[in-house]
């Protein structure tokens, strides 16, 4: 994202000192590409699971209480609505594909093609804030908030791709992007942090269910099959817990402003020195590892759930 | 405090309350009321998490650190199951702790 301008920015920082552009730190940009992506991933995956937890959660509480289960009280139960949900999905999109463009602008030597990829994406970026600015929950205020402050400058920054000023785009990347795309992750992480608790509410309240479950059938003297079977249930539930103490979204966005953090301070640095370089790089990899750990969690839970 | 560690605290309790409860005989006569009274914690968690509040306030400070220093008390003998007279007492206590907490800051609006 605006980061990775700034990144690109520092290489033509490094350039005006004398060297050309190295390809040494097409890795560093390739890894915080990368990991921007599975972060993003892994957040869209609990934004579209957020709903569905409050759901089963509804279905599993009537039915424990052998009460009817509504649709309307099932709706009532959604935190976000599916305009909310779509609107953020449509946000990371834009991140995502602000990323892309200026990674390939660190791989490639084809312009033309990066102006009419940021042409496309400056015009859904106009239309996501339009849509953007129609939400009216009380959870929407921090978020279109966020993306009131970035979306424009993403704008700014995509016009000056477009109008070949790649070097203003760059500048204006790192003079003005870095707060507010650091804001927007921060709005995103709120949701994130309240879908992660309800999450681990639901799958605690299974641990303990499962173990009832058992506990009742022991009791019962059910046949040794539907005591295995219940068995596999607590085997199971626990597996899955174990994993999704490794599976909060906001540990990927935390790494992610950290790294920016890294891009803006490395850039900021007159004459980097190869100490300078070398934390640069590990703050990538760091990024790169917390991104993968929880993109793996987060996929091993979408397989089990 | 902020409401998110607040909605993570509940969170805190929710889950030590599944400990126990996932220790107790089936008969258990205790299972049920903890079971009931983690419904409810869960209800508050839900509109806490479905409503924003501003929490730079004065009384969402005072209140949430009300709150807080009733959640250290707690801390350590909620998952007592050889004593299930004083686990449901620290819950009961907990409970209407953020009851009043949720009340003072107007959630139940």
């Amino acid at each position: 994202m605006a980061k990775t301008a700034l990144f690109l920015a520092a290489c033509a920082l490094l350039c005006d000192f004398g060297c050309a552009k190295p390809s040494a730190f097409q890795a560093p940009v390739s890894k915080f590409h990368d990991a921007t992506t599975s972060v993003l991933t892994s957040t869209k995956t609990y934004y579209t699971a957020l709903n569905k937890s409050e759901r089963d959660h509804y279905i599993d509480q009537q039915l424990a209480a052998r009460k009817d289960i509504r649709l309307s009280e099932i709706d009532e139960t959604q935190l976000l609505t599916s305009e909310d949900i779509a609107a953020r999905l449509k946000a990371l999109d834009v991140l995502s594909q602000y990323s892309e463009l200026l990674y390939q602008l660190a791989n490639s030597t084809a312009p033309s093609t990066i102006q009419s990829k940021a042409t496309a994406l400056q015009k859904s970026v106009t239309g996501v804030s339009d849509e953007i600015n129609k939400l009216g929950g009380p959870q929407d205020a921090q978020f279109k908030s966020a993306t009131s402050a970035v979306f424009p400058i993403v704008g700014q920054v995509l016009q000056a791709f477009i109008d070949s000023k790649i070097e203003d785009a760059l500048k204006n990347a790192i003079k003005t992007g870095t707060k507010p795309v650091n804001d927007l992750i921060g709005a995103i992480e709120t949701d994130m942090i309240v879908a992660y608790e309800r999450k681990r509410n639901f799958l605690s309240e299974q641990r303990s269910a499962a173990v009832q479950q058992y506990e009742r059938d022991l009791q019962s003297k059910v046949e040794q099959g539907k005591l295995q079977g219940d068995a596999q249930l607590i085997s199971t539930t626990e597996d899955d817990w174990e994993v999704f103490q490794t599976a909060s979204p906001t540990v990927g966005l935390e790494a992610m402003k950290q790294a920016d953090d890294a891009l803006e301070k490395f850039v900021k640095t007159q004459k980097p020195s190869i100490t300078d370089f070398s934390s640069f790089i590990s703050a990538m990899e760091a990024f790169a590892s917390a991104a993968q750990r929880v993109s793996t969690a987060v996929h091993q839970l979408e397989k089990t759930n | 405090m902020t409401q998110l560690d607040v909605i993570k605290m509940i969170g805190d309790v929710l889950t030590n309350i599944d400990v126990v409860t996932g220790s107790l005989q089936s008969n258990d006569p205790n299972l049920q009321k903890l079971m009931d009274l983690r419904v409810v914690l869960d209800d508050r968690q839900t509109q806490l998490s479905r409503q924003v509040f501003n929490d730079n306030t004065q009384t969402f400070q005072a209140a949430s650190q009300q709150l807080a220093t009733v959640n250290t008390n707690i801390q350590g003998s909620i998952t007592a199951i050889n004593n299930i007279a004083s686990v449901i007492g620290n819950v009961s206590t907990f409970l209407d702790s953020v009851t009043t907490f949720m009340t003072s800051i107007g959630a139940f609006l």
